[in-house]
């Protein structure tokens, strides 16, 4: 590949917000992004209806809906009077009139359109606190929301030319990565419900959609994830038969239910209306701001184990369930040094938790797949993601460290702990 | 095969509803020719012929895997042209003249966003297209793809092009590019 096929490969990822950037794709999509936003003028719906009734007469309405001189023959004739009785028939069957769900869904949410919502998201496990999120997700990868647990902010995100930044106001600290793939949960929160179903519902095929029907409102049952070997994750969504926008998401890990949303306002808006400043997220003075590398490739240089007053001594403290944890003693605490920065592993038999800062350990960036979600536990904001291994992985930010928590399944030692019982290994 | 036919129904639903094709595109055919001609009352002049020429042909317009919305910036893409076309030839009247009166045209002011968009105006129409088609309508590089009737790459290619032609059109400008 040639250099400039790669720097415009790499442009198109960060235009895209789901790379890295540096050097001349990153200075580009600045200057291009800046242009862009200088070319947006909103023209309103006022405008639209005074130049459409203006241009009105010169346009064709008599031919609208049929094509000129065209001679329709006998066996079409028949071809369509077939197709009425199959609609007719189907509509009897039905017991209503024939809808394609799957096109009035697709044209409700308005593939190019910035997408604003609000959401309660709830979990499908004890100890989730319900909490609103309320946002705007442009189809480029661009988005900003903010998280509220009973009207309180627990956090803010921003993802904006590939760039990731997340304020935590409670600690008045913010995490900024270079990318989503720098964290390990690779933006959980970033995969809004509305924008994954609204992916799910553009890549499934003409008729391929699982549609029932449940009172009076259309349900879809459309993939989050299907890889060969791995956790199949899906979302049912219910949908509004009036307006076919989702009402209701649940997102379901192997049949269980791991997240509940209902969808509170949803709307369309074409990118130039936009608000200005949307996509913005300005620290407050004196914001303790923590950046994760993903400069390079990350390579292990060492790796040892360290008894328990070791890891007291090491600043910023490294993070655990205390000595005991799920009936497992404490097994053994690691100190792995990285090109970069270093982290903590604690070991309780198959469940670990990892604490870094500046660097995600490649173990847990190597084999993730796709971000189940993200919920609130024990006031703590947590990003779910499973891996290729059948781990589910649990993360959190406190103000100095990111912790990770990995257990084998949602069964038993449980990833959902990592809200009330991680803390400090003092 | 399966993306074609969504693609498919979409042209036909939208090649019979007139109106709602004027509704869903008239904004963004007039932010085009805004960057095209440089001038938000000619571009919305100009998309008014657009609709009218593009829609009196839309009943004959045979699916070939593109949208309607290509079909009317190719008419866009020309009238623009056309436009742009007379424009020169009327300036180039006007400059002889001047020449010949012996006076001097005044420089235009400098802000930061009509400098912009001026070297947004200087790009080629290729290059305009693809990033008004992906930064300011904010569609994928698939779908400027399918509406330029070029690889997804190609598309990246001519991006990678108009940002530098941009930074050496804005740094003519007076403006520092970081």
């Amino acid at each position: 590949m040639s250099t400039d096929r790669r720097t415009a490969a790499q442009l198109a990822r960060i235009l895209d917000g789901d790379a890295a950037g540096d050097g001349e794709a990153l200075a580009l999509a600045r200057t291009l992004s800046r242009a862009a936003d200088a070319a947006r003028m909103p023209v309103s719906g006022a405008e639209i209806e005074r130049a459409l009734a203006e241009v009105g007469p010169r346009l064709p309405r008599d031919r609208r809906r049929q094509p000129r001189g065209r001679r329709v023959g006998g066996g079409l004739v028949l071809a369509c009077a077939a197709v009425i009785a199959a609609v007719w028939l189907a509509s009897r069957l039905t017991g209503g009139p024939v809808v394609d769900v799957q096109a009035q869904a697709i044209s409700a949410i308005r593939p190019h359109a910035v997408l604003a919502v609000t959401e309660r998201v709830t979990g499908g496990v004890a100890g989730v606190t319900p909490s609103r999120r309320t946002g705007w997700f442009a189809p480029g990868g661009a988005a900003r929301w903010t998280q509220t647990v009973e009207g309180r902010t627990v956090e803010e995100t921003l993802i904006l030319h590939g760039r990731v930044t997340r304020y935590d106001p409670r600690s008045h600290s913010a995490v900024v990565a270079t990318s989503c793939r720098a964290l390990a949960s690779a933006c959980a929160d970033a995969v809004d419900p509305i924008v994954a179903y609204r992916r799910a519902l553009l890549s499934e095929a003409p008729g391929d959609l699982a549609v029932d029907r449940r009172g009076a409102d259309y349900v879809l049952t459309l993939p989050v994830q299907e890889v060969p070997g791995a956790r199949r994750v899906t979302q049912v969504v219910t949908l509004d038969s009036a307006t076919f926008l989702p009402v209701h998401i649940v997102w379901q890990d192997d049949g269980r239910t791991v997240a509940a949303i209902r969808v509170e306002q949803i709307a369309a808006v074409a990118p130039a209306s936009v608000p200005a400043g949307t996509f913005t997220l300005d620290l407050p003075p004196s914001t303790r701001v923590r950046e994760v590398s993903t400069q390079g490739p990350v390579r292990l240089l060492s790796a040892r184990s360290i008894s328990p007053e070791q890891a007291r001594a090491l600043r910023p403290r490294a993070l655990w369930l205390g000595p005991r944890y799920a009936g497992r003693a404490l097994s053994r605490i690691e100190l792995l040094r990285y090109t970069g920065g270093r982290a903590v592993r604690v070991s309780y038999g198959s469940t670990t938790v990892w604490t870094y800062t500046r660097v995600v350990p490649p173990a847990l960036l190597g084999d993730r797949l796709v971000p189940i979600k993200s919920g609130v536990f024990g006031g703590r904001l947590v990003r779910f993601y499973s891996s290729r291994r059948g781990l589910l992985v649990a993360e959190t930010d406190t103000a100095r460290v990111t912790a990770a928590l990995v257990a084998p399944a949602l069964a038993g030692a449980t990833v959902f702990d990592i809200g009330g019982r991680l803390r400090p290994l003092r | 095969m399966p993306e074609s036919s969504v693609d498919e129904r979409a042209f036909r639903a939208e090649r019979s509803d007139i109106d709602a094709v004027f509704r869903a595109y008239y904004p963004e055919i007039v932010r085009y020719l805004a960057i095209r001609l440089g001038s938000v009352d000619e571009a919305q002049d100009v998309a008014a012929d657009v609709f009218v020429a593009a829609l009196g042909g839309l009943p004959r317009l045979r699916w070939r895997r593109r949208p309607v919305l290509a079909w009317l910036y190719r008419v866009a893409a020309n009238m623009a042209s056309d436009r742009l076309k007379a424009r020169e030839r009327r300036r180039s009247g006007e400059r002889r003249a001047a020449a010949g009166a012996g006076s001097v045209a005044e420089p235009p002011p400098v802000e930061d966003r009509d400098a912009i968009r001026r070297a947004l105006g200087r790009l080629s129409a290729d290059h305009q297209l693809v990033v008004h088609l992906r930064l300011v309508e904010g569609r994928s590089f698939a779908e400027v793809a399918r509406i330029t009737g070029r690889s997804t790459g190609a598309c990246q290619m001519t991006m990678l092009r108009a940002g530098r032609a941009l930074r050496a059109a804005l740094e003519e400008e007076g403006f520092g590019v970081d």
